[in-house]
């Protein structure tokens, strides 16, 4: 019978679980949530016919009921809608029991989170739901209704226990309808809520003054604002991120916006193209080829760095592929740093601490000098601020940054 | 007179620098780039000069490019009348004097309004200049600065003009590098929020592009040009047969394209409200990230933290405690450490991101039960990457940090 690691014996029975999820089968979802998710059970279910051996499927043709034995066992590797206390709620108390769990969010699996997900997509993101019976243009339409379903579920059940908390997503295309929305949820028992990260809160900016009943009454009921993924390809649709009275009042240059939303987003741009360029198996395929980024900072490339290798290690592929070099393999025959540091060339500003980046992440052959003289951006005596940030690095990591880096964008 | 630091000159004459940029003051743009040139020049024109901003390159009294090189004015003089910034035949002086051996140089004036229309999205301020003219403008503007760009470039070997190359197609992309190539240009230029040719990055139809360059030994570069772009306004990005095969999980694919931006949406939604003194309005506000990963959060802390010390307002603000500044009053990392939590997945060494970050309020735990991505046994992994951070740090962990998402 499995056991907890020796360390976690004195949080038994205190561990608080900010994320977990029902899970109902799809089968069920029309006698819990209604007629209207019906579309979206359809979906499912088809969907998942097509691949009946995967755990994550909410479909489950033979469904016996939420049956299973709990114990320390399988409610630390069940998984899937089979999973003890994922469809029963009046089961979940023994459920966190078991698991030694205090309190839990629970979010959702089905109507909730196929709304979720729906209404953070795109419309070339919609899985041609007219198949199912929604009228073309209306899936945005279909995901409110998704959540609302979800929501009447989430208000019915938080009414069990205090202990799991169901999660409810919120939305609203003004402020006014946001906070009209959460407000009878929070007024009905609901403890945490949900919003789309990728879609503008209220139709407005996240740090608009309109928003601010919105974040007071959410404060003051000690009710958590949740940010959960599913379905995010609507980022950057809009620019009004930044249109907010916070953000106004700041220097702008004839590059870039100073902004703090905007300083906090230049970066993202050739973050995504060089992960784009490493994970999509170029440098792979033309191992000599040099790439520069100048000017967006370089605060970004160590922790991009460190995140690819993160996902390179946690390889999803399915089918193992043919590299340059003739092997096969499911992951990239280099880690995703190996490349950046091959082939990839990245100027900081002077008030970067370059040193402690160098320390943190290494990649020590990465950051390159660059004066961007004449503009106003590339600081005063800019040599000054770099060689104190890495003199306690040595010659060596400093003829680096001021020669060597350099040479592969500057080759002789 | 300035020296160099100590530290600096064993290296002086043979230091490389990878962006520098021609700033000739848009007085000269028609006389140097073209008639073409003229809308955008008159538009800098009508622009109010500014003795104060040295980036304005608007300067009706421009005397040439006659300010002395010496080692004060090299590493100090910015804007249009710095030395060598108009006349490229002055450009070694320059780089003698700064003790640089070699030079990447962009562009400033045209080439880099060409750039910033090229990457600008609809309904934004910089796409209303030109309306509906905004794309061919773009085009016009970055064909004269290559033109100038490939002429200057025959001048030196040591600084190196470099090209902003477009296209609509890879054929097309392929078509405008190889000229410029061909006509001595030694670095280019790619719109980082653009499709390259009109498809992703890593699509095979760009190998023979990313050939071209890899056998001339030609950097591609990707250079700011704001963030009013059309990043992201299309997920092309990750439509390339590299990305297929790979699992699907219910709340989206595990391509690794996905993967390397899926966590963008909640880092963009937590740095808004963050700067945008959300919590500052609302100090007891409680926010939780669940499932994107918490990998980002460490990094985002220390990026806030160094454009808080680095802060770009003009105005002095008033805070919600009444203090007037320019600063918000907490670090962005003490905001986040009090008012936000991200949840790991199992396989993420949370342990070394708080002794990388601190942050050691933020991390929780999260089991994602009944999904698979919450792993199995996932306490085991957890406890093992923050077990010798010792029962303090595992306590926040696994009890009192989720405890602001989940109050009694």
């Amino acid at each position: 019978m499995y056991e907890l690691p020796d360390s976690m014996t004195p949080f038994w029975g205190r561990m608080n679980d900010i994320d977990s999820h029902e899970m109902l089968p799809a089968e069920l979802w029309v006698e819990v949530f209604g007629e209207v998710v019906r579309p979206w059970a359809d979906l499912i279910i088809e969907a998942n016919a097509r691949n009946p051996s995967n755990p994550n499927n909410m479909s489950a043709p033979e469904f016996p009921g939420d049956v299973r034995h709990f114990d320390p066992d399988t409610v630390w590797s069940a998984k899937g809608p089979t999973a003890p206390g994922a469809a029963d709620m009046s089961r979940r108390v023994e459920l966190i029991d078991t698991m030694g769990v205090s309190r839990q969010l629970m979010f959702p699996t089905g109507p909730g989170l196929g709304g979720t997900i729906l209404y953070a997509s795109a419309e070339d993101r919609h899985f041609n739901l007219q198949r199912f019976g929604v009228p073309e243009g209306q899936a945005y339409a279909f995901a409110r209704d998704l959540i609302r379903a979800n929501n009447e579920w989430a208000v019915g059940v938080a009414g069990i226990s205090d202990r799991f908390r169901p999660v409810a997503p919120i939305f609203g295309d003004t402020p006014e309808e946001l906070i009209a929305m959460t407000k009878p949820l929070i007024d009905r028992g609901i403890r945490a809520v949900q919003i789309s990260a990728p879609r503008l809160p209220g139709g407005v900016s996240p740090a608009s003054d309109d928003l601010d009943p919105f974040y007071a009454m959410l404060a003051e009921a000690n009710v958590a604002l949740t940010l959960h993924i599913g379905g995010d390809s609507l980022l950057f649709r809009t620019n009004d991120w930044n249109k907010a009275s916070a953000f106004q009042g700041f220097k702008q240059t004839a590059e870039v916006g100073m902004d703090p939303w905007t300083l906090s987003a230049l970066h993202l741009a050739p973050q995504n193209f060089i992960a784009t360029m490493v994970t999509g198996r170029v440098f792979d395929r033309h191992p000599t080829l040099r790439v520069g980024v100048m000017e967006y900072s370089a605060h970004w490339i160590g922790p991009l760095a460190r995140a690819l290798d993160l996902w390179h290690d946690n390889n999803q592929t399915i089918i193992p592929v043919t590299f340059a070099d003739g092997s096969k393999g499911r992951r990239l025959p280099m880690r995703p740093s190996e490349y950046i540091s091959r082939n990839v060339r990245v100027a900081p500003f002077d008030f970067e601490p370059v040193g402690e980046y160098i320390e943190t992440y290494g990649l020590e052959d990465v950051y390159c000098f660059a004066s961007d003289y004449p503009h106003v951006e590339g600081g005063k005596r800019p040599l000054d601020r770099f060689a104190a940030s890495l003199e306690p690095l040595g010659e060596r990591v400093m003829e680096k940054f001021f020669v060597t880096n350099g040479e592969l964008l500057l080759a002789a | 007179m300035y020296e160099l630091p100590e530290s600096v000159r064993p290296f002086a004459g043979r230091i490389n620098d990878v962006d520098s940029h021609e700033m000739i003051p848009a007085q000269l743009w028609v006389e140097e780039f073209g008639e073409v040139v003229r809308p955008w020049a008159e538009k800098t024109m009508a622009t109010p000069p500014n003795p104060g901003n040295a980036n304005v390159m608007n300067i009706p009294d421009y005397a040439g490019d006659v300010a002395e090189i010496s080692p004060d004015t090299v590493w100090t003089a910015k804007g249009s009348t710095a030395p060598a910034a108009t006349d490229m035949y002055r450009r070694h002086d320059l780089m003698d004097t700064m003790g640089i051996k070699r030079q990447l140089m962009f562009p400033s004036g045209v080439g880099l309004g060409g750039s910033i229309l090229f990457g600008s999205a609809k309904g934004t301020a910089r796409y209303e200049i030109f309306g509906d003219e905004t794309y061919s403008m773009a085009l016009k503007l970055i064909r004269a600065h290559n033109e100038w760009s490939a002429r200057v470039a025959s001048i030196s070997d040591r600084f190196r003009p470099v090209s902003v190359i477009y296209g609509d197609t890879p054929e097309e992309l392929i078509a405008v590098t190889k000229d410029l190539l061909d006509r001595g240009i030694r670095a280019v230029q790619l719109s980082a929020s653009r499709l390259p040719g009109g498809v992703s990055p890593a699509s095979p139809e760009l190998d023979p592009f990313y050939a071209m360059l890899a056998e001339a030994n030609v950097p591609l570069t990707l250079h700011t040009t704001g963030v009013e772009s059309l990043l992201f306004r299309t997920i092309e990005w990750g439509n390339a047969p590299v990305f297929q095969g790979y699992k699907m999980g219910n709340e989206g694919s595990l391509d690794p394209w996905n993967l390397s931006v899926f966590h963008l949406a909640p880092q963009n939604f937590i740095a808004t409200i963050v700067t945008g003194r959300v919590f500052d309005r609302h100090p007891t506000l409680r926010v939780g990230v669940l499932e994107y990963t918490a990998h980002w959060i460490g990094p985002l802390a220390e990026m806030l933290d160094i454009w808080h010390d680095n802060n770009q307002t003009i105005i002095p603000v008033k805070f919600a405690d009444g203090s007037e500044g320019r600063r918000l009053p907490m670090r962005p990392s003490e905001y986040i450490a009090r008012n936000v939590r991200v949840a790991p997945f199992d396989f993420e060494p949370v342990g070394r991101y708080i002794e990388k970050y601190g942050l050691e309020d933020v991390y929780c735990f999260a089991s994602d039960y009944p999904h698979i991505e919450g792993g199995k046994r996932p306490v085991d992994r957890l406890a093992a990457s923050i077990e010798h951070l010792g029962p303090r740090v595992m306590e926040k962990f696994f009890v009192t940090n989720g405890e602001l998402l989940l109050p009694a």
